[in-house]
């Protein structure tokens, strides 16, 4: 039975250097290898395919409705770990698929752990500090400020826990995916830098997201390698700078617009005799709340151009990635998304999500060589339960 | 035997192996090629093997092993979909025909069993004991929020002789009890036929239960019911019933942030939430128990109600649904009795004009 066995594509325990594997030893081993295998053998480029379609999914997504309705929702753990079996074991790297390990139990766990450790306590003293404290009083105006500190620190900490959770459930050859870092003390850096940001009028953003995106990134593992971040900043401030400006501009526009046509129809209505100027302090309050939604306007223009900034500076061992979102494509993406969660009343997020997947797929090129025999498992400890803050303040888009 | 060519990662690096893999009597067999520098050699038993995917006869079989949880064998051949099926049958169980499903869907059904049988009968029957647990601190607090609540927008109607009226009738009806509780009544500028009884003994009428009213008596009685909710402490029942049931609901949604305002709902929880037949009956009997003990008329009550009643199909007939409906049906109040008292009236000519004019 052993005559058409073939050799293996290179063994990682076979070879001595450390530094990336000569490209043309390794399709001279291809090339001397039995002809049975070559089918199967054949090198592949480094490419992230998502091959799940629709209705595959739908009857996955009807039954979740289904139990999800007769359970109160309870059943939502399972359902969700469902549909992402679904989702990654669709996801092709270089032809083959991931596979998602985790399981509903261990979601559940997670969330009875956050519910009862984190919730009812929190919970309970706001209670406690709203029937105890004076309303008016600075205590209870110190107290709700650190509330909801809290509560955004948590926020920071369910993102960064979500992430370890499920890289440590997704595997591809076997080899499974971790993040090596602390999650408090990326709530630190998310805390400090979301005040910055609304403190600075919005100008802080970028750094934000680099920042927050390379402490993520440079965390992850696959295996035992690291990913490497080298995206700036200066590229995107440029873009930002364009964005915020414009924003301004047609936030004065919009703002003008609106008191001239209130005082037009106060004047109308005999409110008001002739054109009253506004007080300036009025007008400021007003620019304040405005501007954010204009801002929002001009949010996809910025946000492509971050995609494709930040996919440019980050690379895997000797591998560069690219990303061509534009515009268009992904406002497209997001507009039929949010129809879609309309229209199904949220039961049909699945699908949103499979769409998000095969859209980042698509527009996500790698090249380079990729040295995948130097890659060992993982020695990084894999949590016990998952994401039971990411459930509570209803974060994770899967 | 046929063997089956098949990709292998070990669990240990990223490396793909091709390997040979058979079937036999002892189990899954995987080869390597014999001159590979990392011979793989492996014989998984049918039992520790698991599936990663359900089985499909047009994508690659991917197996592991339960001993060797981080390998992965990887097989194209769709012949091997066939001799797997007949050597490990219990790999290929769907649905609830594998044990493992079966007994999830078991505890999931028991859980949901439990938390309707604890919001079914738990949650009343913990109210009761909870409530006697809270501090009057507390009560009075929460007291004050639902009050807040109850009257926000609305005015206090305060007027010298209609108050003083007011505070008459329930002096009488306080002097009457063994030991009184401390109680605020006030009357709220709202067109609603309705009262309310809260924590901490405050008790709320609005004017259009006043209007209503066509004697001293009337009103003597609506007080005298809602005493009684004060007296065996309902209100302070029902916020704690209403915790319970919120808390239950949060759970199951697993919506935290409803949780955290769950003080800022007390108020809408407790509005939300009217008292069972049991409370009112309750309130009743001592209603009538008190009005007896203080010299006035029970039947008030009944002629109150049986009015009530027969305006409710007129126009303003939803105002009077809401307290109506929340109480016990008529029938069974006018069942229970209420004679008629020829006692001394309960406030003088003036006095009564002065209450039913007292948001004026």
């Amino acid at each position: 039975m052993h005559e058409s066995l073939g050799r293996s594509i290179g063994t990682g325990a076979a070879l001595t250097t450390t530094d990336s594997l000569p490209s043309n030893r390794l399709r001279a081993k291809t090339a001397i290898m039995n002809d049975d295998f070559s089918a199967i053998a054949r090198s592949v480029p480094p490419r992230l395919e998502q091959r799940g379609r629709a209705v595959e999914l739908l009857p996955i997504v009807l039954f979740n409705t289904l139990l999800n309705i007769l359970t109160m929702s309870i059943y939502r753990f399972w359902g969700k770990t469902r549909v992402r079996q679904y989702l990654w074991r669709q996801t092709h790297f270089m032809d083959e698929p991931l596979e998602y390990t985790g399981s509903g139990g261990e979601l559940f766990k997670g969330f009875l752990a956050v519910f009862f450790l984190i919730l009812l306590p929190l919970g309970t003293i706001n209670n406690l500090a709203s029937v105890y404290l004076d309303p008016d009083s600075t205590e209870f105006i110190v107290f709700n400020a650190l509330f909801y500190l809290a509560i955004f620190f948590l926020v920071g900490m369910a993102i960064y826990r979500a992430r370890r959770y499920r890289l440590s459930r997704t595997r591809w050859r076997g080899i499974r995916g971790a993040m090596v870092g602390s999650s408090a003390q990326y709530a630190i850096r998310y805390l400090m830098f979301w005040a910055l940001t609304l403190a600075s009028l919005g100008w802080a953003y970028p750094w934000m997201q680099v920042g927050l995106f390379k402490r993520i990134m440079e965390e992850t593992r696959f295996g035992d390698r690291a990913f490497r971040v080298t995206a700036t900043l200066g590229p995107l401030y440029r873009v930002f700078a364009i964005c915020w400006f414009g924003a301004l501009v047609l936030g004065l526009g919009i703002f003008a617009a609106i008191e001239y046509l209130t005082t037009a129809q106060l004047v109308i209505e005999g409110m008001v005799e002739g054109a009253a100027v506004p007080s300036w302090i009025s007008s400021g309050i007003m620019l304040v709340v405005i501007l954010p939604f204009v801002l929002m306007l001009w949010m996809p223009w910025y946000k492509a151009q971050e995609f494709n900034h930040l996919a440019a500076g980050t690379s895997f061992m000797a591998v560069s990635f690219r990303m061509d979102v534009t515009v268009w494509n992904l406002t497209g993406l997001t507009f039929f998304n949010l129809a879609i969660l309309v229209l199904t009343l949220g039961f049909g997020q699945p699908f949103t999500q499979l769409r998000t997947f095969r859209y980042f797929c698509r527009r996500l090129q790698i090249s380079g060589e990729l040295d995948i025999d130097w890659i060992q498992q993982s020695n990084a400890a894999a949590p016990t339960m998952g994401e039971g803050l990411a459930d509570a303040f209803d974060l994770g888009a899967v | 035997m046929t063997g089956y060519r098949g990709e292998f990662n070990d669990g240990r690096t990223a490396a793909r192996h091709l390997v040979m893999v058979t079937l036999d009597d002892k189990g899954l067999g995987i080869v390597s090629d014999p001159d590979n520098p990392a011979r793989i050699e492996r014989l998984w038993s049918y039992s520790d093997l698991r599936l990663i995917d359900p089985p499909r006869k047009d994508t690659p079989l991917r197996l592991t092993n339960s001993n060797e949880a981080d390998a992965r064998l990887r097989l194209h051949d769709g012949g091997f979909l066939d001799g797997l099926q007949q050597r490990a049958p219990h790999l290929f169980l769907r649905g609830l025909a594998r044990p493992r499903v079966r007994r999830n869907a078991i505890i999931v059904l028991l859980s949901f069993f439990l938390v309707v049988l604890f919001l079914w009968q738990g949650v009343p029957r913990l109210s009761g004991p909870l409530a006697r647990l809270v501090p009057l601190e507390w009560e009075q607090k929460i007291g004050a929020i639902v009050r807040d609540r109850l009257l926000a927008g609305a005015q206090r109607c305060e007027a010298g002789a209609g108050t003083a009226a007011l505070d008459e009738l329930t002096r009488r009806l306080t002097l009457a009890m063994a030991a009184p509780p401390s109680l605020t009544v006030m009357v709220a500028d709202r067109g609603m036929v309705n009262a309310f009884a809260m924590p901490a003994g405050n008790i709320v009428i609005f004017r259009g239960l006043l209007k209503s009213t066509e004697s001293p008596e009337e009103v003597a009685a609506v007080l005298a019911h809602e005493i009684g909710h004060v007296y065996h402490r309902h209100p302070l029942q029902l916020a704690m019933r209403g915790l319970g049931i919120g808390m239950v609901t949060d759970l199951l949604t697993g919506d935290g942030s409803a949780l955290v305002e769950l003080a800022g709902e007390l108020g809408g929880l407790l509005l939300l939430l009217s008292y069972n037949r049991d409370m009112e009956r309750q309130a009743d009997e001592f209603g009538r128990d008190l009005l007896r003990r203080a010299d006035l008329p029970t039947g008030a009550m009944t002629r109150f109600f049986a009015r009530l009643h027969k305006k409710m199909p007129s126009t303003n007939g939803d105002n009077i649904l809401g307290y109506l409906n929340s109480h016990p049906p008529l029938e069974e109040r006018m069942a229970a009795g209420g004679e008629e008292h020829a006692g001394p009236p309960a406030l003088d000519d003036e006095a009564w004009r002065a209450l039913k004019t007292i948001c004026d």
